[in-house]
């Protein structure tokens, strides 16, 4: 009766004591989690799921379950994130250049053996799947970028180091914005601005820049392709073209500002369940909108408040960083995910022109949700590893 | 790492994001709730749809439920200038709808690079209304492939006649354009206010972007009541019939009209009605008034001896002579006050019964006169002349039956023998069912009975009886018997004879009035009767307007109403009567 069965205790594989390692390395800093991190990423990420839920709702098509995919991507991407929360981010500091070459020659491939979607190269089969190389190319660039930018004798007002660090980054930005997908590309603009100005360059030299900026980019317009600046004149006027490019712009506006003060009720947007809301894109790009439309004001302020508690949880990461890397890391991550949100959702309302950026943790996506915790999960691996209070004193 | 350093970078950073957000949640309010209402109502007229319900207009049937007008599915091709392009865009779209649609180029052009008319924005053309529904299908799916926009279709009905020239001139027609239908003639005339839709219904209700209209939250669904379906008594079958033996008088006789009517002389119910000439109502280029003007309803004519029996029977009703009652005929010339009356051939003494079989003026005129001025009058009257039939046609004859005190010394001689006095064939075969019927005259019908498509209710005709002409019974039949020796052998119109059938008939041939005077050259040449006599399936008149060749009824019209008569009594399947058969042998 009183017999006792003992379990084998023996650590009989490799894999057991990696997840032994780090179920023990999670126990012993469980304290040091950001949390704050932890309670935004996951509001947004279920908000996203029952958001994308409702999208599939739409009336007369085939309902769509591409909710179910995204709790699998999310769990996946879950399993990332705590693999790079528990390996020490500094190991990045070895495998930025080596991520780098492998993600820019992806973007090469991409550039010549693409599949080609809506007449744009972004897509890079592998067999089972189609990825979106671009993707990974903004967590590696940033890694480069960061890891040369906390080399020790690195200084960013030396124009020669800026210069590196400015052609690291045009590199992928070049091939993204050739693909085309000028939403993406602008992202590598994001992360080299948010390195610059982190590594603390001058005032003088960032008024400078900033003057360039307003000087180059409307000498770029007669660059851009067509539809890029179809796009561009529709935003500024979406009257031009009411039934294609200023249909999405005009129906997502509609969608937000129908949704009023509570919005429709879940389900019940009117803009999303009759598919004025193109459903190729209601459940990525344009989710804002039905979001907006479904729990009206009150829901897409708490959507800013939550990306602004999690972008405020990265710069905290960023302030308490141990080293220069993860300094920089951090700030690169805010950046990135900045641009996306604020695109995103300018589009949804009309600030920005449609570029196609989805809404991080939200949007519906594999590979963009797999980045995305990545980053979140290199980001916890920083803030569990900031000095203790000791250590500074 | 030295914190303080960067440490202020990333205060200065979250104080920026945190302002961009703040913008971002000010512009969220501006929209979501300032320009809230405004968006909302917009939005809503995304997905609000306002649909005129024009509801279909009414179909007309035979008696058993043979299509004679219906309504074939259309589309109205429609174009928006604000959205067609350019002018090449224009150019290229004309000349693809010139091609397809047989419509001019030019004018499609000049339409759709309408983009403005007095300031206004024009967002509506026409490019081509009624285009049959498998063009429009084409045509949408081909401008599809070539990528041209601005082109919407509606779903639009044509009035169509599927038996083409069959009972057009009853039929009438509708003329449309895109905003109103005028009916113009027949029954689509006479009975448009319950062939059109009630109303055209706007309604209001929810739908996807793609027009799927919304199972829940529809506020505002009335779908249109369409218009109701006539049924009329009209048996298509017997039409054809009647229109086929028309056709071959008109050809055989060549006269300038020619007609028919058939009717069910115990309820009064018309049959076939046909004329020529006339028209297809499914192609009206070329047609002139006298084609689609309906005769049978408009025209008056003086029905000559077929106006005979329909006096005598008085006389014997009222015991003034019996069958065999001998008449003196005064050797075919008699004159009565002061003017000669004539008969085609000289008879002296004959039965009454032979007045009629052998058509004699001077024994019907003499008859009258026993009957007297004010019965004879009040006969009249009785039996419908000089008043409508209330049939719902407009532009009915009365025709011209003079009020007694207009009547001079001769009329008393004259109208018994159809002079002098003006019928519409619809009135005489009225007066006739008389005679077929018992005595009790018939109010004719032509609509049987109303349907609403919708909810599925009729409204059935009744038969009614105009009045009692002759109370007794057994008088009747005496002047059926005399009109009976008619067809057969001594009669005016043995090709009127149906073997195998008893035919009570009567022929009438008389002068047209032509410029104040009686015409020697221009006849109206009739016959009318019943079969079979004892028990009549039908009563059939035909009247031909101006023969050539021969002016008899007996001549041009009764091989007609016998060819008819022959396959009407086929088809109704009414069997030959033994015993009158083996009579004649």
């Amino acid at each position: 009766m009183n017999t006792v069965f003992q379990l084998p205790s023996r650590k009989t594989s490799e894999e057991l004591s990696f997840i032994a390692n780090i179920y023990r390395f999670f126990k012993e800093n469980i304290k040091r989690l950001d949390f704050i991190q932890l309670f935004s990423a996951f509001s947004l990420i279920v908000m996203g799921i029952v958001f994308i839920y409702s999208s599939g709702q739409q009336v007369g098509g085939a309902m769509r379950t591409t909710w179910d995919r995204q709790i699998v991507w999310v769990s996946i991407s879950f399993i990332f994130w705590i693999i790079f929360s528990y390996t020490d981010y500094r190991v990045m500091t070895i495998l930025a250049p080596v991520l780098y070459t492998v993600s820019v020659i992806l973007l090469i491939l991409t550039f010549i053996y693409g599949v080609q979607i809506y007449g744009a190269k972004r897509w890079l089969n592998i067999g089972f799947m189609n990825i979106q190389p671009s993707e990974f190319a903004k967590i590696t660039t940033l890694l480069l970028v960061a890891r040369i930018a906390s080399l020790k004798d690195f200084k960013i007002n030396k124009l020669s180091h800026l210069g590196v660090i400015a052609l690291i980054t045009f590199l992928p930005f070049a091939l993204v914005l050739k693909q085309p997908d000028l939403g993406s590309s602008l992202v590598f603009i994001a992360i080299l601005a948010a390195i610059v100005f982190a590594a603390k360059l001058s005032w003088k030299k960032i008024l400078l820049i900033v003057i360039a900026v307003f000087i180059i980019v409307p000498s770029i317009y007669p660059l851009l392709k067509d539809y890029q600046k179809e796009r561009i004149l529709v935003f500024l006027n979406p009257d031009r073209d009411p039934l294609n490019q200023g249909w999405t712009s005009r129906q997502a506006i509609l969608a937000v500002g129908s949704g009023g003060l509570a919005g429709k009720g879940l389900m019940s947007g009117t803009q999303n369940t009759l598919g004025f809301l193109p459903s190729s894109v209601s459940n990525s790009d344009l989710i804002f909108s039905v979001i907006a439309e479904e729990s009206g004001f009150i829901g897409s302020v708490t959507l800013i408040i939550l990306y602004s508690i999690l972008l405020y949880s990265m710069l905290r990461t960023a302030y308490f960083a141990r080293d220069r890397f993860g300094y920089l890391l951090a700030a690169g991550v805010a950046a990135i995910f900045f641009e996306h949100t604020y695109v995103n959702i300018g589009m949804n309302i009309r600030l920005m022109p449609i570029t196609g950026l989805p809404l991080p943790l939200v949007s519906y996506g594999g590979s963009f949700m797999v980045t995305t915790m990545i980053c979140l999960g290199i980001l916890q691996s920083i803030y569990i590893r900031r000095p203790k209070e000791d250590e500074n004193k | 790492m030295k914190r303080s350093a960067f440490a202020a970078r990333m205060i200065l950073a979250a104080l920026i994001l945190l302002l961009f957000f703040i913008y971002l949640a000010v512009h969220l309010y501006n929209v979501q709730i300032r320009r809230h209402e405004i968006l909302y109502k917009k939005a809503r007229r995304k997905y609000t749809t306002v649909e005129k319900f024009k509801g279909k207009r009414g179909e007309i049937f035979d008696i058993n439920g043979h299509l004679l007008v219906g309504n074939e599915p259309c589309i109205n091709i429609r174009a928006n200038p604000q959205l067609v392009g350019d002018k090449d865009k224009c150019r290229a779209l004309a000349g693809y709808f010139s091609r397809k649609l047989d419509a001019s180029a030019q004018v499609i052009y000049r339409r759709l690079t309408t983009k403005k008319i007095h300031g206004r924005k024009m967002l509506q053309v026409v490019v081509k209304n009624n285009v049959p529904l498998f063009t429009a299908r084409k045509i949408k799916k081909e401008l599809k492939e070539r990528g041209f926009k601005g082109i919407s279709f509606y779903d639009s009905t044509k009035r169509y006649y599927p038996k083409n020239e069959l009972l057009s001139n009853i039929l009438g027609f509708i003329n449309s354009s895109a905003l109103k239908i005028t009916p113009v003639c027949g029954i689509e005339q006479a009975y448009n206010s319950l062939l059109a839709p009630v109303k055209v219904q706007k309604s209001f209700y929810e739908r996807t972007r793609t027009g799927i209209p919304l199972a829940y939250g529809n506020k505002d669904f009335k779908p249109a009541k369409p218009g109701k379906n006539i049924y009329l008594t009209i048996n298509e079958p017997i039409q054809e019939i009647v229109e086929e033996e028309l056709d071959k008088l008109v050809k055989k006789w060549e006269p300038k009209a020619a007609y028919a009517v058939m009717v069910n002389p115990k309820t009064g119910s018309i049959i076939a009605m046909a004329q020529r000439p006339s028209f297809n109502p499914n192609d009206r280029s070329g047609m002139k008034p006298e084609h689609w003007r309906n005769r049978i309803v408009a025209d008056g004519f003086e029905p000559g001896s077929m106006m005979k029996p329909l006096v005598i029977v008085k006389a014997l009703s009222i015991g003034l002579v019996k069958p065999d009652t001998k008449i003196n005929c005064e050797n075919g010339y008699w004159i009565y006050g002061k003017r000669p009356l004539r008969d085609t051939h000289p008879y002296g003494k004959i039965k009454v019964s032979s007045v009629i079989q052998k058509s004699s003026n001077i024994g019907t005129a003499k008859i009258s006169l026993l009957i007297g001025k004010k019965r004879l009058y009040n006969l009249l009257r009785n039996y419908g002349f000089g008043q409508k039939t209330n049939l719902p046609f407009k532009h009915e004859a009365t025709g011209i039956l003079r009020s007694l005190k207009n009547w001079d010394t001769l009329s008393i001689t004259r109208f018994p023998i159809g002079q002098g006095i003006l019928v519409s064939p619809l009135q005489l075969i009225g007066a006739y069912t008389v005679l077929a019927n018992e005595g009790r005259r018939m109010r004719l019908r032509i609509v049987d009975k109303i349907e609403d498509p919708k909810t599925g209710k009729v409204y059935k005709y009744p038969v009614r009886t105009a009045d009692v002409v002759i109370k007794n019974r057994k008088y009747v039949k005496e002047v059926v018997e005399m009109m009976k020796l008619v067809t057969e052998s001594g009669g005016t119109a043995k090709r009127a004879a149906v073997p195998g059938y008893e035919v009570a008939g009567k022929t009438g041939t008389s002068q047209k009035w032509v410029d104040g005077k009686y015409s020697h050259s221009k006849y109206f040449a009739g016959f009318i009767g019943f079969v079979p006599a004892e028990d009549p399936a039908f009563l059939l008149l035909v009247v031909a307007d101006e023969p050539l060749k021969s002016i008899y009824g007996g001549v041009v019209t009764a091989p007609a109403f016998s060819a008819i008569a022959r396959k009407t009594l086929k088809y109704f399947d009414i069997q030959p009567a033994e015993q009158s058969l083996s009579e004649k042998r």
